[in-house]
């Protein structure tokens, strides 16, 4: 017996199990103040029968909360935000980090269409293609990558991996998204710099690099308006080099370029160097640059600069030696004139007669002058070649006469030498070229084949037509060129070993001159060589369609 | 060859080797020459002879070549005279500048006393014919 109070003692105790599937999950106890006891012991197992379904309704009930507060707990501290989506792309459930991720709150975010509120317009349609083809794919899980746009504009890249589930209405979609965006940073950055590497090796000393450069920027970025590069610090809409997209073009840049008057968030600018002004880029969007990519475009714009600089160096080292070779070659070429013009005058006997051996002495003196000549008009030539200022004229030449005359030009050399020079001159048709390079390039190759060939052998000139090409061959019967040296006799100044053993003169320019003149015509020569057989070397130029109808 | 019938020529060069070179092969030749060191002279000279010829240098200093091609062709007085311009250098843009400045014809530097010789003639004549 026990006392509840002052006055109430409990008389009788029942004890009844409260049962749920079989399993106990607590006790009743009631207790009674009267004698009577407890009759009806039905209505009460009815009675706690209840109990125990209330009960462990409410223990599950309890237990589910826990889960749910462990899951949220969970999803809370992950790195990734997490979202669901029903099936038509609801959003149902909005983690902070998906808050922080993009800027809306939870409160903004449920209800919304997913699609619309953080994917750019663009995508959107293919992002519902996707999330359609999971669905009825069956697929568990899905992963892929798109661009997003946070509630204040700043442009996102996220990766985002998926799991629907079936659910009693519909679906749920469970939705792990991760910032990317350093690393698309990162390897955009790595991409406009190999675009721009290439766009700097592509262009050469003499053209204009810059619009080259902003053009693998802005493609390879995908820039959205325009890239200008402003050389004086930016003072005023004064660019030198304007690169825009595609959408809009001047147009949209030149409204967008009053809209972004001052410093606003569209513009970047990065300096180039301290001579060369600035990089200016324009976007429509606001909102910062990755500082993967900033950082990318500053370098960018620094190995330009430095690139141009040197370029600029370049160009003035150019013009300095074209100055130079112009002197040179003028203050080395009026003494020969001079020279050359006297001895002639004198073995020409305007002056009165000369005895003979002054007669051979003066032979001698204006044979060198000639080589000399001969020599500075070699290394004027290379040096034109190298700097890029050959010109070549272009006029009608006969080029049979042309050949046919260098062979006759270079007969007493090869009588002196004891070697016999023929020439087998086929028709040709009308050419256009340089008619003296290309005496040159003849002259060249019956000299050198004349200098190889010992006494008594022969050297034989042959023009011909060849369908659309004029071929002129030299060969000779001379000590020819080892095969390790081949390939090198086209190279400036060099020599094959024979020759320098053989102390042939020369200083090794005159094939890679020929070769010089037959590429600046459109042609190729090429050679063919026995050591101890002899030697041929094939020019070809091609003859201009007009000449081919022409016959 | 009547006293009348002598052409005149006048050669400017500033290497007075060459110029003299020039001189005496046209005068082997059978022509009248003026001579003239630099660019101001042979201007003047032209302007004072009316030569029938001009062989003038590119490479002058203070007017060169062209300069005095061109002014020879803006004075009403001289702008008939035919020029010949010696050039050493060997670029066809140095070669068109020069017809463009008014040349006749042009002859690089070094060049045989034979070619000097039919270049001048050649010119002298197509001029006789066209009076």
């Amino acid at each position: 017996v026990r006392t509840l109070g002052e006055d109430l003692l409990v008389r009788h105790e029942l004890h009844l199990p409260l049962m749920y599937s079989g399993r106990p999950i607590g006790l009743v106890t009631l207790g009674s103040v009267t004698d009577a006891g407890f009759h009806d012991l039905d209505a009460l197992w009815l009675m706690t029968d209840a109990a125990a379904v209330a009960v462990s309704n409410a223990l599950a009930l309890e237990a589910a909360r826990h889960v749910a507060q462990d899951t949220r707990a969970v999803l809370e501290t992950a790195h990734d935000a997490y979202i669901a989506v029903d099936g038509d792309l609801v959003i149902t459930a909005w983690t902070p980090q998906a808050e922080a991720l993009f800027g809306f709150s939870e409160q903004e975010a449920l209800g919304e269409r997913v699609d619309e509120l953080v994917i750019p317009e663009r995508w959107r349609a293919g992002y519902r293609a996707e999330h359609h083809k999971l669905l009825s794919s069956g697929a568990t899980t899905g992963r892929f990558e798109l661009p997003a746009t946070a509630k204040d504009g700043r442009r996102l890249h996220v990766e985002v991996s998926v799991s629907p589930r079936r659910t009693g209405q519909g679906w749920q979609v469970n939705a792990f998204v991760r910032d990317i965006g350093e690393r698309v940073a990162r390897e955009r950055a790595r991409e406009v710099q190999r675009a721009v590497s290439q766009a700097l090796a592509e262009t050469s000393a003499h053209e204009d690099v810059v619009p080259r450069v902003l053009d693998a920027i802005g493609r390879t970025l995908r820039w959205p308006a325009a890239i200008h590069w402003v050389p004086d610090g930016g003072n005023g809409p004064r660019a030198a080099a304007t690169w825009h997209d595609g959408a809009g073009g001047a147009a949209v840049e030149e409204a967008l370029s009053d809209a972004l008057r001052g410093e606003p968030p569209g513009r970047f600018i990065v300096p180039l160097s301290d001579t060369l002004g600035t990089f200016e880029f324009r976007q429509r969007r606001t909102g910062p640059l990755e500082p993967e990519l900033m950082q990318a475009l500053e370098d960018i714009s620094t190995l330009v600069g430095e690139v141009l600089e040197r370029r600029r160096i370049q160009v003035e080292t150019d013009r300095l030696k074209n100055e130079f070779f112009a002197l040179v070659s003028h203050e080395l070429r009026t003494p020969l004139t001079s020279i050359i013009g006297y001895v002639e005058l004198l073995l020409e006997e305007e002056a009165g007669e000369v005895p003979p051996d002054q007669m051979r002495f003066l032979g001698i003196i204006d044979r060198n002058a000639r080589r000399l000549q001969r020599l500075v008009g070699d290394l004027l030539f290379v040096a034109q070649v190298e700097a890029g200022t050959l010109s070549l004229e272009k006029r009608d030449v006969d080029l049979e006469a042309v050949v046919a005359d260098a062979v006759e030009a270079a007969l007493p050399r090869a009588q002196q030498a004891g070697v016999e020079l023929t020439a087998e001159i086929e028709p040709l048709p009308g050419f256009v070229g340089d008619p003296d390079r290309l005496a040159q390039i003849v002259d060249n190759l019956v000299t050198n084949a004349v200098k190889f060939t010992p006494e008594g052998g022969h050297v034989s000139v042959r023009a011909l037509r060849r369908e659309s090409t004029a071929v002129i061959e030299v060969s000779d019967t001379g000590i020819g060129i080892p095969a390790s040296d081949v390939g090198q006799v086209f190279e400036r100044f060099y020599r094959t070993q024979t020759a320098t053993e053989r102390s042939i003169p020369g200083i090794g320019l005159g094939l890679s001159i020929v070769q010089a003149i037959a590429v600046g015509h459109g042609g190729t020569v090429g050679v063919e060589s026995e050591e101890g057989r002899g030697t041929t070397f094939t020019v070809e130029l091609p003859i201009s369609i007009h000449e081919v109808t022409q016959r | 060859m009547s006293e009348a019938d002598v052409r005149t020529v006048l050669v400017a060069d500033d290497d007075e080797d060459i110029l003299q070179l020039v001189s005496f092969r046209l005068e082997r030749a059978g022509y009248n020459v003026i001579t003239a060191p630099d660019g101001q002279a042979a201007l003047a000279a032209a302007r004072e002879h009316k030569p029938d010829l001009a062989v003038l240098d590119v490479m002058m200093p203070g007017m060169n070549g062209y300069e005095v091609t061109r002014a020879i062709r803006a004075d009403q007085a001289t702008a008939a005279i035919p020029v010949i311009l010696l050039t050493a250098r060997v670029q066809e843009a140095d070669v068109s500048r020069g017809f463009e400045a008014g040349a006749d014809d042009y002859l690089r530097k070094p060049f045989s006393p034979q070619e000097l010789r039919s270049r001048v003639q050649a010119i002298i004549a197509r001029r006789s014919s066209l009076r």
